[in-house]
């Protein structure tokens, strides 16, 4: 397109699938990530099948995240499967956060070879593996590569700095992670490992269920105490430099662009 | 059926023995209790005795001892230091006495033994047929059962081991002076770095890879995917120095 930005039919749609253990991060980097590309004018639809997590899942954050309904493993499934398809009809970007645990995203991945299947539809599977410093936080990839149920050429090993414990040095804390066999197979294969930043009052923001340009600018919704006099400059520098600089380290093509504005209103509309 | 008996022998100035037997209150013969001080046997005399301590259990069958006894308890003093001499010297010319002739030779060869048994895994009937062939007898003068020459060999092991463990218990200290001057501490080297050194050429930053801490390469890695690697490294290290300014 002249303005530069691509028209709906030529890009390809691209799912950005957050997996790991319970509690390493998979959220905040899924929140963190729809606000950036949103912010950037990407058109990102929210699934949200993590079934367990109330408080701080991303029906929190966003409104319009979509849920599966009610229901066991295969209805979480069969949910998810719809989904896909209505992405691949529609063609926009999207998130799922599958939850922890085995999960319906589990169970369709073992049924049906998804990232084959989407990529031919024209959708690109970005497997994001949220890990802290614990060798168990690698179980999940560990498994997936194991059972090659789930192994998408387009992976990203995201270290959450956040969960180092206070006064430990990052190095120390993932030198064994990097050193992990899961890990070197799958970089083997193609992934990326990326550092995702620390923002030291993560609970101070979500818990109030600002977003981060909110929280930066020292928002305080009606009723909630504010925020502490310097955690909206840690806002701010977390939001406007060290997250640009974190999802500048992925390749330019695992990221979502922004549609035209036709493709845009046209994508919203449906 | 031989009583078994200690000895009580007193170390100390004259007197001092006598004044202990006659106020001891095992006075009947018949019921005399010893104490011996080191590990000494009498070589008709079964005994256990384990070194430094002061409890050994002598056969009073020997006319020997029980003539010691006897002078002693007759003389009013304490046991004469001459006799005491003989006696001990007596009993440093028979080591093991006491014990069956069967326990002597198994202690005297323990060394050479010891390895042959391990060596071969040989079996107790082979080995006590083989100590028979030789001459050596049981406490009855017949040749020694397999049996007897397993728990025998076992007693040897023991006793072995117990003056063994003596020695290193209480080894010999050196006083600092004999210490040679120009005895200096070992150095201990550091220990290696893990990491190899980035090739020459390469993108690696060389901080990276000095770091003890690194990662370890792996040699079947591709260069996209060490690129990678090291790339997380550096970023890792980036925020440490940021945050603790090292």
């Amino acid at each position: 397109m002249p303005d530069g930005h691509k028209s709906r039919m030529d890009q390809r749609s691209l799912l950005w699938i957050a997996l790991g253990r319970q509690r390493v991060g998979k959220t905040a980097l899924l929140n963190a990530a729809v606000q950036y590309f949103r912010t950037l004018g990407c058109h990102i639809e929210i699934w949200n099948a993590d079934q367990q997590n109330r408080t701080h899942s991303l029906s929190t954050f966003f409104a319009d995240a979509a849920v599966p309904p009610a229901g066991g493993l295969a209805d979480g499934k069969l949910w998810i499967e719809g989904q896909l398809v209505d992405q691949v009809n529609r063609r926009y970007h999207a998130v799922l956060d599958a939850g922890g645990g085995w999960t319906g995203f589990s169970s369709l991945i073992e049924d049906v070879p998804v990232i084959q299947a989407l990529a031919q539809q024209g959708t690109d599977v970005i497997g994001l593996f949220c890990v802290g410093p614990e060798q168990a936080d690698l179980d999940y990839l560990g498994h997936f590569s194991e059972s090659g149920t789930f192994l998408p050429e387009k992976t990203v090993i995201v270290l959450n700095a956040g969960l180092v414990l206070s006064g430990r040095s990052a190095g120390g804390a993932f030198a064994a992670i990097l050193d992990n066999p899961a890990v070197k197979a799958a970089v083997k294969r193609g992934a990326q490992v990326v550092m995702m930043p620390t923002l030291s009052c993560m609970s101070e923001v979500t818990d109030r269920g600002l977003s981060f340009a909110d929280a930066a600018r020292g928002k305080v919704k009606p009723g909630q105490q504010p925020m502490s006099l310097f955690d909206p400059t840690r806002v701010n520098e977390w939001w406007t430099k060290k997250m640009p600089e974190f999802f500048g380290k992925f390749p330019a093509d695992w990221l979502p662009t922004p549609l035209s504005k036709e493709a845009s209103r046209a994508a919203g509309a449906q | 059926m031989s009583q078994r008996v200690r000895l009580w022998i007193a170390n100390g100035p004259p007197g001092f023995a006598n004044e202990t037997l006659q106020n001891s209150r095992f006075r009947d013969r018949c019921r005399k209790h010893h104490r011996c001080i080191g590990p000494y046997g009498h070589p008709r005399l079964p005994h256990d005795c384990r070194v430094g301590a002061a409890r050994v259990s002598l056969d009073c069958r020997s006319a020997e001892f029980s003539g010691a006894i006897r002078n002693a308890r007759r003389q009013p003093g304490a046991m004469a230091n001459d006799d005491l001499s003989k006696v001990l010297s007596g009993l440093k010319a028979q080591p093991y006495g006491g014990r069956s002739a069967l326990y002597r030779w198994l202690r005297a060869n323990h060394r050479r033994l010891s390895r042959r048994l391990a060596k071969d895994q040989t079996s107790w009937a082979v080995t006590a047929s083989e100590i028979a062939a030789v001459g050596i007898t049981n406490t009855r003068g017949g040749p020694p059962s397999s049996d007897s020459v397993r728990r025998v060999w076992a007693t040897v092991c023991r006793d072995v081991e117990a003056d063994r463990s003596a020695k290193i218990v209480n080894p010999k200290r050196k006083p600092p002076s004999r210490i040679s001057p120009d005895w200096r501490p070992t150095v201990v080297p550091p220990p290696p770095i893990r990491a190899q050194p980035a090739p020459a050429g390469s993108t690696y930053p060389s901080a990276a890879s000095s770091d003890p801490r690194a990662p370890s390469r792996d040699p079947d890695m591709t260069p996209e995917g060490q690129a990678v690697l090291d790339k997380a490294w550096e970023s890792l290290l980036g925020a440490d120095r940021k945050k603790f300014g090292f």
